[in-house]
């Protein structure tokens, strides 16, 4: 008896095993169909434009906003910290490097996770329960060129440039706290700044950083709606998934992209 | 090739499973070019997968499905699509596109499929609207359609292309007496003058044996039948008479399998 239920455990983990490497390569045909191949029939660069008012614009506000109050956190923290060594004209430096470095990149993927990624998810799983998506091929039209190419490069494309505003409305906020209201020199705030940011160290990696993060955040977002149960009960696991696969793989990616390119290896 | 083929669609040796339960064993299917044919069969049979394997929609796990001459699963993703172009299916439920109103939904393959004049689409998308009797309706959004209604805009988006091969899922469920019957005529009306293929699954006998050239009966797994109406309604099969009379007590059984039922109630399961 216990030698079978041995037996019955290895098997499932077998069986999981399987599932989730069949999955995996799903995913993977699914993105080379979507973006390989011939392109969508109709106009596609309209349906790009559409996608990327809803996946980029739309999630513009969020963005802002919590750029702003994290540049500004970052900069009452970074003060009460270096006034004891009496390094607060550094605030400025610190400010920009974390979030150029760090947080603008993975900030903005994880609030692009939780506001475009799952509201694609659920819209690609609306879509499949409603027979949309099967309504579309039996026109002769591949949703994966029609519908999820579009969202595809839509994430692809906005979600660096969010990332960048994020990170130079972070700087303001910091700014605003740190020379207005804490009173650090102005001039020693931008030229600290100025001098210790690399381009190609910070602001580059960083957009290195968010592009890995945007193909990978709405790369999920759209295979699970795509692949997702046609039920609410699976539309509702299938954005859960979305929301949290993505953060799990955003933040164990910045380790993995941080450890190369700041790891001195 | 396909004009000299009498047959517009045939299913040779198909077999197909959902998990492991076997859904189709072995069967073999013609349907007849230009003529409506029916696919009939209780509940839970199998009827739409049957459509679904039929428009390539579903992978067979064994055997061929030929449509005009094409094996469809030895397609490529982008023959296929190309394909399809030949096929009309109106869903269940509809399936218009929630973002585009009625005028669009109706229009969109014409969009896609033809570099056709603005002037032109909108003659023919108002053609096909008044065919199905919604011409009023062209500035709707769906949500504010009816369920019956959805399913004739529907069918006014499968004909905008002219297919040759159109099929119907389910198409009376839920129409009232009117549209019913107007939509009984359109079918055969569309089959007719526009020569297409129809294939109407359906487990409503009355309407679908009175257009219906050809019926074939599925169930358990197999084609239990096939031949006109008249043909069916005087067979000999008991699991055919059963199922064209619609008599509860017969070798087609109306409860899913299950234990003993008053083993069950005493819970000694």
């Amino acid at each position: 008896m216990r030698r079978t239920s041995v037996l019955e455990r290895i098997r499932l983990f077998g069986r999981a095993g399987i599932d989730v490497l069949a999955t995996l390569g799903r995913s993977v045909l699914f993105l080379l169909h979507s973006l390989l191949g011939r392109t969508a029939t109709g106009n596609g660069f309209q349906l790009l434009v559409k996608q990327l008012y809803s996946v980029g614009v739309m999630s513009l506000a969020i963005i802002v906003v919590s750029g702003i109050f994290i540049g500004m956190v970052l900069s009452l923290q970074g003060y009460s910290i270096l006034s004891q060594y009496g390094s607060e004209q550094a605030v400025g430096q610190m400010v920009a490097l974390t979030l150029l470095r760090e947080l603008g990149p993975v900030v903005t993927a994880l609030l692009f996770a939780g506001r475009a990624g799952s509201a694609l998810t659920a819209e690609i799983g609306n879509m499949k329960s409603t027979e949309q998506l099967s309504s579309l091929a039996m026109i002769g039209v591949d949703p994966l060129k029609y519908i999820v190419a579009p969202r595809l490069w839509a994430g692809f494309i906005s979600m660096p440039l969010l990332a960048a505003i994020f990170s130079v409305v972070g700087i303001w906020g910091g700014a605003m706290v740190a020379i207005d209201w804490l009173g650090v020199y102005e001039g020693s705030f931008w030229a600290n700044m100025q001098s210790s940011v690399s381009f190609r160290e910070d602001v580059l990696n960083g957009v290195i950083k968010s592009v890995v993060f945007a193909f990978v955040v709405t790369w999920i977002a759209v295979f699970q709606g795509y692949d997702c149960e046609p039920t609410s009960e699976g539309i509702s696991k299938a954005t859960t998934r979305t929301v949290v696969y993505a953060s799990l793989a955003v933040l164990g990616l910045d380790f993995i992209l941080t450890a190369l390119m700041f790891g001195d290896f | 090739m396909s004009a000299e083929n009498p047959y517009a669609v045939e299913l040779k040796g198909l077999s197909f499973k959902r998990g492991e339960r076997d859904i189709f064993k072995d069967i073999d299917l013609s349907i007849v070019r230009g003529k409506v044919t029916g696919i009939m069969g209780p509940s839970g049979c199998g009827k739409t997968t049957l459509l679904r394997l039929i428009a390539a929609e579903l992978k067979p796990s064994r055997g061929e499905v030929w449509v005009n001459g094409v094996n469809l699963p030895s397609l490529s993703r982008s023959d296929l699509f190309d394909m399809r172009k030949q096929m009309g299916v109106l869903f269940q439920s509809g399936a218009l596109f929630t973002d585009l109103d009625v005028f669009e939904n109706v229009a969109f393959p014409l969009r896609v499929h033809t570099q056709l004049p603005e002037e032109m689409i909108r003659d023919i998308v108002l053609m096909k609207l008044q065919a199905v009797g919604l011409r009023g309706a062209v500035e709707l959004m769906p949500d504010e359609l009816s369920g019956g209604m959805k399913r004739r805009v529907a069918l006014a988006r499968a004909i905008a292309l002219d297919p040759q091969i159109l099929m119907y899922d389910e198409p009376f469920v839920g129409q009232d007496p009117i549209a019913m019957g107007v939509l009984v005529r359109l079918i055969r009306l569309l089959n007719d003058a526009l020569g297409i293929t129809s294939i109407v699954v359906s487990h409503d006998l009355a309407e679908t044996a009175s257009i219906a050239d050809y019926i074939y009966v599925v169930g358990d797994t197999q084609v239990l039948g096939h031949g006109t109406p008249d043909e069916l309604m005087h067979s000999d099969n008991p699991r055919i008479r059963q199922f064209m009379q619609g008599t509860p007590d017969g070798p087609v059984p109306f409860h899913f399998p299950a234990a003993n039922y008053r083993d069950d109630l005493l819970g000694r399961r």
